[in-house]
């Protein structure tokens, strides 16, 4: 193992100590407890509050999305581990603005479970509080059990548009509302090339053949779809997407959301390949995008790999993938 | 021994922890077959986090159970580390009005432990988890009215639910990925409901 840290088994602390040090302003430890990122600035009174929760290893997933027009707050776990109920439960308080909080997160065992004890405790408390978990990756379960599906990079959009509503004051029952349809219209799928190492494990706990691509893989090294010979970025683009599309069909004049996302170890210029084929690919048949994001966005360290995620739009989810957002790690002033 | 009070409660939890530390790395043998190989070392450190935790000084089964089951989960928020704390506070419930436990109230404990774990999960026995050591075990002891033999046999009947793990097909978490290459291998997790089972009976029974 090569890394550039101290101690292993203080990689999830001294990441999250790091980013406090750089970012002050916007964002805090509640209570001190670097476990429980929320937003340092000012929250419009009255707002509904959006939150998550996952393990470390995914920057900018999960506590990265923490700012204005996104989430409100975050607990945060060790490498590829869910926090604890009582994490979450704490973060779940310190961010309820006394509007509602929506529990916004990735569909995993560990995740669901402990969001579930944590609600629980909430409503214990008479705090109202809703959970969404968020199901994007086509490749972890055929349609008929869709909702066994494990969320990848799908999840920034989702943070997107049900930060976006709750920044527009729309009540919480309306957040659930847009996040649903966004979720109802949103798809992801990945390759990856290489594995990622655990900190603490020390070594790869998975392998990729040298001249093989792991399609489908999910963000933890799950398996995927099939282990095919390494392909072309068109080619490689084109099994996504047609997966993609497949499972959601876009016609002809559709606009979308488009995001080509890197693991952690695939450069950007091989993301603006991918872009320019997934674009030519949309084009052909008829659809435009409407907004893009490449970059790194939900990541496995030093994974190399990339994901696609496409956003069915209509009117109203335009109107919210525009909606300003700003945090430490993600704005789309530019995009 | 016909009744367990609170302090024996306390006292058998001082047992899980020793057998969790035990069967550390045997535990985590058996998950790194198909789950990601912390199920030891989660157990160990969760069970021995109730023995330094506020759990250790309540006065009643509900609040000692709540606190018990609050404490694993923090040390090790891992799948089993949760479902611990589901059925620790689902078991306190069932018995929260008890004053102390015989074999039946035993087998409500147990009966209460795996109906929450079963409500929020959406699991089953059959499916190669915990339940199928414990279901087996709250069985026995709600059909007893001695402790001593209802103990007894409940262990035996959660050893053979474990061992039943063998033939079954993984459902949930990450060995489900793995299906049909689960079948043979014991269930982790159902090795880990034994244990509960076993201390409670060398507890009672030496």
């Amino acid at each position: 193992m090569k890394k550039i840290i101290n101690a292993p088994e203080n990689f999830s602390r001294e990441t999250v100590e790091g980013i406090l040090l750089a970012h002050p302003d916007r964002l805090k430890a509640l209570n001190g407890d670097l476990q429980i990122v929320a937003r340092n600035d000012e929250v419009q009174e009255g707002k509904v509050s959006v939150v998550t929760g996952g393990g470390s290893g995914h920057l900018p997933v999960f506590l990265g999305y923490v700012g204005k027009g996104m989430l409100d707050g975050c607990a945060v776990g060790n490498v590829f581990a869910s926090p604890s109920a009582n994490k979450m439960f704490k973060m779940i308080e310190g961010c309820d603005y006394g509007n509602g909080v929506l529990c916004l997160y990735g569909n995993y065992g560990g995740d669901n479970m402990n969001f579930d004890m944590a609600c629980e405790m909430a409503e214990m408390e008479d705090m109202t509080v809703r959970q969404i978990r968020i199901k994007d990756d086509v490749a972890s379960a055929p349609k008929e059990q869709k909702d066994k599906r494990r969320a990848v990079a799908g999840l920034v959009y989702a943070w997107k548009i049900a930060g976006a509503a709750a920044d527009k004051m729309m009540s919480l029952d309306e957040v659930c509302r847009v996040t649903e349809k966004a979720l109802d219209n949103l798809r992801s799928m990945g390759v990856a090339l290489t594995p990622c190492i655990v900190p603490e494990a020390g070594k790869p706990t998975f392998s990729i053949g040298e001249n093989e691509m792991e399609v489908g893989m999910g963000i933890h090294g799950e398996p995927g779809i099939e282990v095919r010979e390494k392909m072309t970025a068109a080619e490689t683009v084109k099994v996504l997407l047609d997966k993609i599309t497949e499972d959601m069909p876009l016609e002809e004049g559709t606009e979308v959301a488009v995001m080509v996302n890197g693991l952690g170890g695939t450069p950007l210029e091989e993301l603006y390949i991918c872009y320019k084929e997934a674009y030519e690919y949309l084009e052909e048949i008829g659809v435009s995008i409407y907004s893009k994001y490449i970059g790194e966005f939900a990541t496995s360290m030093e994974m190399a790999g990339m994901s696609i995620s496409v956003l069915k739009l209509d009117d109203e989810l335009k109107t919210l993938v525009d909606h300003e957002a700003s945090t430490p790690f993600f704005t789309n002033y530019n995009r | 021994m016909k009744k367990l009070n609170l302090n024996d409660i306390k006292e058998i939890f001082r047992i899980i922890s020793k057998k969790m530390d035990e069967n550390r790395d045997y535990l985590v043998e058996l998950d790194s077959k198909a789950g990601d190989g912390d199920l030891g070392i989660s157990m160990s450190a969760g069970f021995r986090a109730v023995l330094e935790s506020e759990a250790m000084e309540m006065d009643n089964f509900k609040r000692f159970f709540m606190n018990a089951g609050m404490a694993i989960n923090e040390a090790s928020p891992s799948s089993l580390g949760t479902i611990m704390f589901m059925g620790l506070l689902g078991g306190g419930k069932a018995i929260a009005s008890c004053e102390d436990l015989g074999s039946r109230e035993l087998g409500e404990f147990f009966r209460g432990w795996a109906d929450a774990i079963m409500t929020k999960t959406g699991s089953k026995a059959g499916e190669k988890t915990i339940l199928d050591a414990v279901l087996p075990g709250a069985e026995v002891l709600l059909s007893s009215d001695d402790l001593e033999d209802g103990i007894k046999k409940a262990y035996e009947a959660s050893e053979k639910g474990m061992l039943s793990t063998k033939e079954m097909k993984a459902v949930h978490g990450r060995a489900a990925y793995y299906q049909e290459k689960s079948i043979g291998l014991q269930d982790g997790g159902a090795t880990v409901g034994m244990l509960l089972f076993q201390s409670i009976n060398e507890y009672i029974n030496g």
